[in-house]
């Protein structure tokens, strides 16, 4: 049965139906060889029965008139019987009356006289009949026949069954050949059809059926698989379509993804490099006004010998004091920028006074770095009488910061601060140096936090890589644009625009103290909540300076304990204090004493905009605490303030 | 007596003997012989004779009388029982069915024939050229065996219906 399956539909056709035809035929011809056989023995036997009644009846005179030379002749006849081989005649008494053999057979032992009828096994026929007269058998007569006559006509009758048999098997083949057709032809179509979609991949052809029996059933079937998979495939494609989309965007992704981490990476390794450049940079910068402030303190404490040498080394002491602050406040004011923290304290002034006050500024610099040979420059013609509102300490932060950049990477040659209108809502400023300039790749990243310009001619300059960050934090809290020009080895321009008219802010603690008469403090009675003694001894020593009375309490419950005890003007409280915290304290002296104005002191640069800031106290000092500062904020609770506003 | 006288009559005695003896068997087989012509041969229908007994007459031969009349004894011929008669006169054929007749002269054939046929009654004789003379059957001797001989004309003018096969185991003229 495999190696039927190598045969194609036609084949297997045509050879179904000539095996089905030749087995039927088979059937059929044996069956008619044998119904032949069994026929032509039949007809046999019946001639010669007939011709033995005959003969018997032809007989009966010739018994009856003991004529045997009659009956003699009678058997004569059956010379025209070729298949008889022998007759005779027996008389009553079972003699022999007459007889006859075919020539040849007169002395054959085969032609034996048989008890009964028949065929026997040697293919011979004998048949008796009797002779009878007036129903009285007076004789019998027997023939033997030969069967050769039934083996010929078989062989005779097999070889026209043999024609007949290859004639219709050949008629078979034909009739199979052209009815095939009607069955393989739809099949074979169909299998074309279906390769040519294989090959070409186009599921819209289509089959055209034949007929509607079950051939054009597959077709229809046929035809509805391919409309189904027309869908499916249109649906796969666009399902593929969207994959390959979604792979693409993927990838797109990806790689945006792969460049923002790389570019991450790379900000982060940068951001690691300037961290670590910070540390080593901003422990230089500590230790650099510290040393002179430890040095300087530790030969005051061995004595001096001069009053010039003490007001020196006082005067040294108080430059590293500054630059110490200076850092420490440009790191926390990067911090609170980044924080969203950093408060603005608006007010009006002319742009004349806040350049002059630059311009000093800048010569100072460059009298404490030795650079006479810089010359200072300003530019303020078109601005000289404008008045603007905005956070005048920032801005000045903010030029002080770049005068100290150009200063600080200018060599020779000036250094110009100016102004500028670009439209009827903002000013612009811009600090011009002559310094060794900026790589155009590096423009950007000079405002980046901790970045310093690395090259062999810069490397010996001070600093944190905090002031441009510090700068263009404050310009962008300023509502404000900064932009950077600079040609390598010409000089650089720093230009920066912020509103006119700053937003207005809640200020509560924004409140501009006019100078301060010592007298107004005489005889105040300040509390200082301070768990640190050596701040508390500095406090009170302002405090007493300006003859004020100065109690200590070391932590919040003492304070309130001593506030419901005495009767204080002003409370100065420290918020991270052991037994009871600042505000815990502020809030119950507040419940119980709401007059007693309480000012907070910390290290911690809170937000301003904070609940509890704004709900206990009434006014904020950020350590370190300089005299003045402490002054101002006590003063505006015993003098009428003034402002700024107005 | 003589001997040559008792050698003649001693051979005649042998003859007659022998000749008497052939002729008893000779009458015997014809007896049986015209039992079994009748089987051959259909009567025309005769409506005055006598249907009860198949009559059988014989003229002119009482020795064969006697043996036919003991050879039929209870026998049927055309299922009717036989009967056979000696004549006196060949004149008394025509009651009869079949007659023997022996004896007649040549002259007298015709006249009985004419009778015979007219009564239907089959004639059978055993005399020489009595068959030619117009007996119906006429029996004979051939190489030693008894045979007859049949008048096609005879037979055709009585009405007579004689089987074939008798016909083609016979003389016929």
């Amino acid at each position: 049965m495999k190696l039927f399956s190598y045969f194609s539909i036609r084949q297997k056709l045509i050879g179904i139906l000539l095996t089905v035809t030749i087995i039927s035929l088979l059937i059929g011809f044996t069956f008619e060889v044998f119904s032949n056989i069994r026929a032509s023995k039949k007809d046999l036997e019946d001639n010669i029965l007939l011709n033995a009644k005959l003969i018997s009846d032809f007989s009966v005179p010739t018994i009856l008139f003991d004529d045997n030379k009659a009956a003699g002749n009678i058997l004569l006849k059956l010379r025209n019987i070729p298949s008889v081989l022998s007759g005779v005649i027996y008389d009553t008494q079972n003699n022999v009356f007459a007889t006859y053999y075919k020539s040849g057979y007169e002395n054959s032992s085969i032609l034996v006289n048989p008890d009964s009828s028949g065929f026997t096994e040697n293919k011979l026929l004998f048949i008796t009949e009797p002779i009878i007269s007036e129903n009285i058998t007076i004789g019998r007569v027997t023939f033997v026949a030969s069967t050769d006559v039934i083996r010929s006509k078989t062989i005779s009758h097999i070889k026209v069954i043999a024609l007949i048999f290859l004639g219709t098997a050949f008629l078979a083949f034909i009739f199979s050949l052209l009815l095939e057709r009607m069955i393989s032809k739809p099949i074979i179509n169909l299998a074309s059809i279906a390769r040519n979609i294989r090959v070409s991949g186009d599921l819209k052809l289509r089959a055209q059926k034949y007929s509607d029996d079950e051939t054009g059933t597959l077709y229809d079937s046929f035809n509805d698989l391919l409309i189904s998979l027309s869908v499916r495939k249109e649906e796969r494609d666009r399902a593929e379509k969207a994959l390959l989309e979604e792979r693409e965007n993927l990838e797109k992704r990806v790689s945006e993804r792969t460049i923002e981490l790389n570019s991450a990476k790379e900000k982060a390794e940068e951001s690691d490099r300037l961290k670590s450049s910070f540390i080593s940079n901003f422990s230089h910068e500590i230790r650099t006004p510290l040393n002179a402030i430890i040095g300087f303190t530790d030969l005051l404490k061995e004595g001096m010998a001069t009053d010039e040498d003490k007001a020196f080394a006082v005067n040294c002491i108080n430059e590293s004091k500054d630059d110490l602050l200076q850092l420490i406040e440009n790191v926390l004011d990067t911090s609170s920028i980044e924080t969203n923290q950093l408060s603005l304290n608006r007010s009006d002034f002319l742009i004349n006074d806040e350049i002059n006050s630059i311009f000093k500024f800048s010569e100072e610099l460059l009298n404490q770095r030795g650079k006479q040979l810089i010359q200072i420059k300003t530019s303020i013609d078109s601005t000289k009488e404008l008045k603007i509102n905005t956070d005048r300490r920032r801005l000045t932060q903010i030029l002080k910061q770049l005068v100290d950049n150009a200063v600080k990477y200018t060599n020779e040659g000036y250094i110009e601060i100016g102004t500028f209108l670009p439209d009827s809502e903002f000013i612009g400023f811009y600090v011009k140096d002559t310094g060794f300039g900026i790589p155009e790749n590096e423009k950007e990243k000079i405002f980046t936090r901790f970045y310093k310009i690395e090259s062999d001619k810069n490397n010996l300059y001070r600093g944190a890589g905090l002031g441009l960050t510090l700068v263009k934090g404050l310009v962008d809290t300023l509502n404000g644009k900064i932009r950077i020009e600079s040609e390598p080895g010409i000089g650089s321009t720093l230009y920066f625009t912020i509103p006119r008219i700053m937003s207005a802010i809640d200020g509560k603690f924004n409140i501009e103290i006019t100078p301060v008469e010592i007298s107004v403090f005489k005889g105040k009675k300040v509390l200082i909540a301070e768990d640190n003694f050596n701040n508390y001894a500095y406090l009170s020593k302002v405090i007493k300076r300006a003859e004020m009375e100065a109690i200590n309490a070391r932590n919040g419950l003492e304070a309130v304990y001593l506030a419901n005890e005495h009767k204080f003007d002003l409370i100065l409280m420290d918020i991270l204090m052991p037994e009871m915290d600042g505000f815990e304290a502020a809030k119950r002296i507040k419940s119980s004493h709401p007059g007693i104005p309480i000012i907070a002191q910390t290290a911690f640069n809170f937000n301003k905009e904070d609940k509890n800031m704004i709900e206990l106290f009434d006014a904020y000092l950020l350590k370190p605490i300089t005299p003045q500062d402490l002054i101002k904020s006590i003063a505006r609770f015993f003098i009428p303030p003034v402002s700024s506003d107005n | 007596m003589a001997p040559v006288f008792k050698i003649f009559l001693f051979i005649n005695l042998i003859i007659f003997n022998i000749e008497g003896k052939a002729q008893y068997n000779e009458n015997v087989i014809r007896a049986a012989y015209i039992e079994r012509l009748t089987r051959f041969v259909e009567w025309p229908q005769i409506t005055s004779r006598d249907t009860g007994y198949f009559k059988i007459g014989v003229y002119g031969d009482a020795e064969f009388y006697n043996i036919l009349k003991i050879a039929l004894i209870d026998k049927s011929i055309k299922s009717r029982k036989v009967t056979v008669i000696e004549l006196s006169d060949y004149k008394e054929i025509e009651t009869c069915d079949l007659c023997y007749l022996s004896g007649i002269s040549y002259n007298d054939i015709e006249k009985i024939m004419a009778s015979a046929n007219k009564a239907g009654v089959l004639i059978l004789s055993a005399g020489k050229d009595y068959g030619t003379k117009g007996i119906h059957i006429n029996f004979y001797i051939e190489e030693d065996k008894l045979k007859f001989e049949i008048n096609r004309k005879a037979v055709s003018a009585g009405n007579f219906k004689i089987s074939s096969l008798l016909m083609n185991n016979s003389k016929i003229i």
